[in-house]
């Protein structure tokens, strides 16, 4: 973006001041001194797993997550998660395990797709107890491609189908799409410029059953209050 | 193995005008990444956290200054 606004009146190009000077004359700001009780994941970019990528691409790291997803179960102060949304995909196994991590986190979890979750993130969208999509939010679903060294057997392709096997159950295991509805959208023809898959817009990934509801911040929020609530209670009663 | 839309040579391609001397580091919950800065100072570039009142203190913005010691 460039660096210069044009003066309404004067129609001049101005020069902003930079980030730290802009803070500088703003002062300091007081800190809320407020506790959330709900913390939030936000993976954006590339998930990085056993790779790490060169610094064009931004990732999400998997030795970032995991942590963290431990140490939300195990504070108490902690009672609900939100997972923010918008990546390309990325790694398989560092996609799946950050997925099943929060498959199995005891605490309500509620996941909101922003911009984009395609390929891996799509397992990423569904594995929270209860997932939003925003109206303008993609997700691309396609099969894995193949790169870099493949040797023309028939085991490859056994291979590649075993990998992506794993994606679809869990996918189907954490939503309510059909494995069959999910495979044909993953081996639709004439969606995409160059690939076969297809993109789903908002209310269509809604309509399939791979997103729960359409919605955003406000939506998410008050659902994961709710889900504390009930959590607090059955607790409660326990 | 990666899935991803993002073509496998836009991810690993060389590039020359991407920054390479960030340092990561953390800093009591929050993940920060810096660059050094010729004074000894370091500014800071991004900050991670899974408190979203982290991203309130102005102290960790990016674009504000710390020093490491």
């Amino acid at each position: 973006m460039s660096n210069f606004l044009k003066n309404e009146e004067t129609e001049q190009p101005q020069t902003l001041p930079h980030v730290q000077e802009n803070l500088k004359n703003l002062g300091q700001t007081n800190v809320p001194n407020f506790e959330s009780n709900i913390h939030c994941l936000t993976i954006i970019g590339q998930i990085e797993g056993h790779m790490i990528l060169p610094p064009q691409n931004k990732t999400t790291k998997y030795e970032h997550i995991i942590p963290q997803l431990v140490a939300i179960e195990e504070n108490p102060n902690i009672k609900g998660v939100l997972i923010l949304l918008n990546t390309v995909g990325g790694d398989v196994e560092a996609g799946l395990a950050i997925a099943e991590m929060i498959a199995s986190l005891s605490k309500p979890t509620v996941s909101i797709v922003l911009g984009g979750g395609h390929s891996i993130g799509v397992p990423l969208a569904v594995s929270a107890n209860y997932s939003y999509i925003v109206p303008s939010a993609t997700m691309t679903i396609h099969p894995i491609r193949m790169t870099g060294l493949i040797v023309g057997v028939p085991q490859t392709f056994d291979y590649f189908n075993k990998m992506q096997d794993r994606i679809v159950e869990f996918i189907v295991r954490n939503s309510k799409i059909k494995r069959d509805t999910f495979m044909k959208l993953m081996l639709k023809t004439g969606e995409l410029a160059n690939d076969i898959g297809t993109i789903l817009v908002g209310k269509e990934a809604v309509d399939y059953g791979l997103i729960d509801e359409i919605g955003g911040i406000k939506e998410a929020l008050k659902r994961l209050h709710n889900m504390i609530e009930e959590r607090e209670k059955k607790k409660g009663e326990e | 193995m990666l899935y991803t839309i993002i073509p496998y040579e836009l991810i690993f391609e060389k590039r020359e005008d991407i920054p390479t001397n960030y340092i990561e580091l953390k800093m009591g919950n929050k993940q920060l990444v810096v660059e050094k800065l010729s004074n000894g100072n370091y500014i800071i570039q991004r900050m991670y956290s899974t408190n979203p009142f982290d991203y309130l203190d102005a102290k960790y913005s990016p674009g504000s200054m710390i020093s490491i010691y």
